[in-house]
């Protein structure tokens, strides 16, 4: 599955403002559960601390994928964003974190959780895409660089 | 035991054999009955001895004084290559607190009780110097023994500490051993420019001998596996020698130098790392043996009365009271004090440290040595055997999972691009509960061996990884961030 298919527009927010770690988590994890309501924050909130927990999700060069899962939800969110300020976020090579993509979804479609992950770090080991996003403006814009790249390796 | 060549090899051999091989499995009996695994070997060396069944007749206190040292450097430069650079970092300044600071603290209050039992001070002031410093090793035995793995900050606080404290007690005995024999010959200034520049030279050397260690290991290319150990042993033997030829701390030098040579990928490692396991082991049982045999049992009856009043005066006064002083600037938490405070064992430092002032011919020395062994053997009968319930009272345990059955590692003599980690599968990786399949590994990178419980699994496309489970990765540096995405933390890190 393309992430562009996954990646709402009302799910992407640029710039992102939360300033810390854990003010980050929650929101992009607000982001991510659009309508639901708090007990899917809540839930997924927790699941995405316990995976910071086992080790930061910051896989380097400023990028974050936080994952976690909760029954309740019934198919895989995608939420996204670039933060206004670079977030301290205990990343694998120490820097500070900027481009942000937080996916959610439930036991049933870990299959597609781990290939979409997979999918997440992949294209962003592109330096050229890493440094578009960063200089994006718009969600709209944002939103655009994905498909292109996507577009692009396909 | 005048016997000619080769019978007198022979029965030396023979019976080294016998003591060795029965301490080894008399090890076992440690576990049962909770105490630290050095009081077994001490133990079966008093029974030995000239009071013992085999009386065997030794009273060299000059041999047990090098067979100490050997085995010291042996145990040191075992448990640096073993404690990572990271954690040593994270905790240096409480643990060298409580290695400098800490140990005079504790020397001065044992002297300060040992006098008021009825020692004259100079004598008083050296046995608070002798049973100053602590053994990590006792702790970590009876922990591995009975199952129980301990947080990590304050394990490692131990163990860095006891890496680090040697030097000061040794410092201390020296000079105070020399005011023993020159009354009046002990300035403090002179003792505390002493121990600096001991310390320093200590330090300095072992970062010099530690550094060329690794570029040493890094280009050197030998015939056989077996070389590399004999290598890093001699680098042991050189800090040791070399430091303290140039009045630095020999001891620190090694414990130095082996944390510097462990960082970071050595040629052969595994087998290396289980080659100063194995010495370190020996070093052990035949130091703690050669002190049993020392020991006249019938000489400690005398001092039973003051031995026991000094060692629980160190266990549940000294030791807690200077720990909860050095750690107040550290915020550590009420029970991690309370914990460091109560396991800080004594181990054979203090009794090799005792035949210091016997060999230097210190009057009265042959009494401190009695005490010296009194203290060491009710300390680690005391905190020793509470160990375990201490650890679990105090809520300590690790949440750490607990460590694969089976290990599987690269041996390789040389520099392989790759590394082989194992992780633990927990409820909150996003591959938990995932067939394999499903995991688009990159290209040079592989799931290779999946232990699940007592099993061995062969990783296929339909395996789905379970919690609980250590899954074994083969990943080059480049792919490692996939790795951490899917599988997390990588265990022993």
């Amino acid at each position: 599955m393309q992430l562009i298919e996954l990646l709402a527009p009302d799910r992407v927010r640029v710039p992102l403002r939360s300033r810390a770690k854990d003010d980050l988590l929650r929101e992009l994890v607000e982001l991510a559960a659009g309508q639901h309501g708090h007990e899917v924050v809540d839930a997924l909130l927790r699941s995405v601390r316990e995976r910071e927990a086992v080790l930061s999700t910051g896989i380097g060069d400023g990028v974050a994928i936080p994952h976690g899962r909760t029954p309740r939800l019934d198919s895989l969110v995608l939420a996204a964003g670039v933060c206004a300020e670079p977030v301290e976020f205990g990343a694998l090579d120490g820097r500070p974190v900027q481009i942000c993509f937080l996916l959610a979804g439930p036991e049933s479609a870990a299959g597609a959780h781990v290939r979409t992950l997979g999918r997440i770090s992949r294209l962003l080991n592109r330096v050229s895409l890493r440094e578009a996003l960063r200089g994006a403006t718009t969600s709209e814009e944002f939103l655009a660089l994905v498909r292109d790249s996507e577009e692009a390796a396909a | 035991m005048n016997e000619t060549e080769p019978l007198a090899t022979a029965i030396l051999l023979a019976a080294f054999g016998a003591v060795l091989a029965t301490s080894v499995l008399f090890s076992r009996a440690s576990q049962r009955l909770a105490v630290p695994v050095a009081l077994v070997f001490l133990g079966i060396g008093v029974l030995a001895g000239s009071e013992g069944v085999l009386g065997i007749p030794f009273e060299d206190y000059r041999f047990a004084f090098r067979i100490g040292t050997v085995a010291l450097v042996l145990i040191l430069f075992d448990g640096g290559l073993n404690t990572p650079l990271t954690h040593v970092r994270a905790v240096a300044r409480p643990a060298g607190v409580l290695a400098t600071v800490g140990v005079a603290g504790t020397a001065a209050l044992v002297g300060v009780a040992a006098h008021l039992l009825g020692f004259d001070w100079p004598l008083a002031l050296l046995l608070g110097a002798v049973v100053s410093s602590t053994d990590a090793a006792a702790v970590f035995t009876v922990l591995k023994t009975s199952g129980i793995s301990l947080k990590r900050r304050v394990g490692t606080t131990l163990e860095v500490e006891s890496g680090l404290n040697d030097p000061m007690a040794v410092l201390l005995t020296t000079a105070l051993t020399g005011a023993l024999l020159a009354p009046g010959g002990l300035s403090v200034g002179q003792l505390a420019f002493d121990v600096t520049r001991e310390l320093v030279v200590g330090a300095a050397m072992g970062v010099v001998v530690g550094r060329a260690g690794r570029l040493l290991l890094g280009r050197v290319r030998l015939a056989a596996g077996g070389l590399y150990p004999a290598l890093t042993l001699g680098l042991a033997c050189l800090a040791f020698g070399v430091t303290t030829r140039l009045h630095g701390s020999g001891f620190l030098a090694v414990y130095v130098a082996a944390v510097l040579i462990g960082d970071g990928p050595l040629p052969f490692r595994p087998g290396l790392l289980r080659v100063h396991d194995a010495l370190a082991w020996l070093g052990q049982i035949v130091m703690f043996l050669v002190l049993g045999l020392l020991v006249f049992p019938s000489r400690l009856a005398e001092v039973a009365g003051i031995g026991l009043a000094l060692a629980l005066f160190l266990a549940v006064v000294a030791r807690p009271l200077v720990v909860a002083l050095c750690l107040a600037p550290f915020r550590f938490p009420r029970r991690e004090v309370a914990y460091v405070g109560w396991v800080g064992l004594r181990g054979a430092v203090p009794i090799i440290l005792a035949t210091f002032p016997v060999l230097a011919g210190a009057p009265g020395a042959g009494r401190v040595f009695d005490v010296v062994f009194f203290i060491v053997v009710v300390n680690a009968l005391v905190p020793g055997a509470t160990v375990p319930w201490v650890t679990r009272r105090l809520g300590l345990e690790s949440g750490e999972p607990p460590a694969p059955r089976a290990v599987l590692e690269i041996e390789s003599m040389q520099p392989l691009e790759g590394s082989l980690l194992s992780f633990h599968v927990s409820e909150a990786l996003a591959v938990a509960g995932v067939p394999l399949r499903e995991l688009d590994f990159p290209e040079g990178a592989s799931i290779v061996l999946i232990v699940r419980g007592r099993e061995l699994l062969a990783p296929k496309g339909d395996t789905a990884l379970a919690t609980g489970d250590h899954a074994y990765v083969f990943a080059r540096p480049k792919d490692l961030a996939w790795v951490q995405l899917m599988f997390g933390r990588p265990e022993s890190e």
